[in-house]
């Protein structure tokens, strides 16, 4: 396990995420959320507390990091494009069904649009993590005696 | 990748989720949970197709995850992937919905994603437990 690649990785990846999720989420698609969240007017903060969704966001960099070091071949873009896209995808599509099943918050639709919109912004911040690490030279790890 | 360990990883890696999350969220620490929401937030009785749904989709990462390991399957290897990447997950989720909504508190934000370790945890080296068993597939065999 190379550290100094996923902290990398990471840093870049949570970066990337939290631009990405605020131009899609709280400004491009903010509408269509509030439309289909029920609970919306009651419990939406009036302000995002943005140090806390830039928590998470380094939380999912740091599995987007995992992922992509752990492949064994040399990080390409689309390679990392594919693997974040899947990663979203999985991720939000188990919490938010997992969360429909307990909470009344959003709706079916929201339940189904959310995970495919996650999908766009994680392929976007796995593309832009491989770019990087793909230029981070891995550790040499021990040298052989000379 | 192998198709059939994937698909076998995700079924016994869904089952083990969404039993383990039954048991821990729903019996154990249920009324922890109710106490720190708001009343009228949670559903009177969840709607278990949609919890199921989910379990298998986490069930899929989970075994993705554990498969993209080099090396053997051990139940230690898989306890630990499962653990830090479903730790990991909920750490984000939950973060990040705190910072948009005030349905659920900071105490909640933080405790979550530590009990969705032993879930992770438990599935990981269930899902690992079971892949030790299935041989991978040959692929081209040589011609006799």
């Amino acid at each position: 396990m190379d550290m100094k690649r996923i902290i990398i990785g990471t840093i870049v990846g949570a970066v990337t995420l939290h631009i990405v999720g605020y131009l899609m989420f709280d400004l491009a698609t903010a509408a269509f959320y509030q439309a289909n969240n029920a609970a919306s007017a009651t419990f939406t903060r009036p302000v995002n507390l943005q140090w806390s969704i830039g928590l998470g966001n380094l939380a999912l960099g740091a599995l987007l990091a995992l992922c992509t070091s752990a492949r064994a071949s040399v990080p390409t873009v689309s390679g990392g494009l594919i693997a974040g896209a899947v990663l979203g995808f999985l991720i939000w599509f188990g919490v938010d069904f997992t969360l429909y099943g307990y909470e009344s918050r959003w709706n079916l639709m929201l339940t189904i649009i959310d995970p495919l919109l996650a999908a766009i912004q994680f392929a976007v911040a796995g593309a832009v993590v491989a770019a990087v690490l793909a230029r981070v030279p891995k550790s040499a790890g021990i040298q052989p005696a000379r | 990748m192998d198709n059939r360990r994937l698909a076998i990883g995700t079924i016994v890696g869904g089952i083990t989720y969404f039993v383990v999350g039954y048991l821990v969220f729903d019996l154990a620490v249920g009324d922890f949970y109710a106490a720190n929401r708001p009343p009228g937030f949670n559903r009177e009785s969840p709607i278990m197709w949609a919890v199921v749904l989910g379990s298998f989709g986490l069930g899929l990462l989970l075994t993705l995850g554990i498969l993209s390991r080099e090396g053997t399957l051990t139940i230690a290897g898989g306890l630990v992937t499962g653990a830090l990447y479903n730790f990991l997950i909920w750490f984000g989720i939950d973060f990040i919905m705190y910072g948009g909504q005030a349905a659920r508190n900071l105490t909640l934000a933080i405790v979550d994603p530590l009990l969705e370790l032993i879930r992770g945890g438990l599935t990981g080296a269930a899902i690992a437990a079971v892949l030790a068993r299935v041989p991978k597939s040959a692929g081209i065999q040589p011609a006799r």
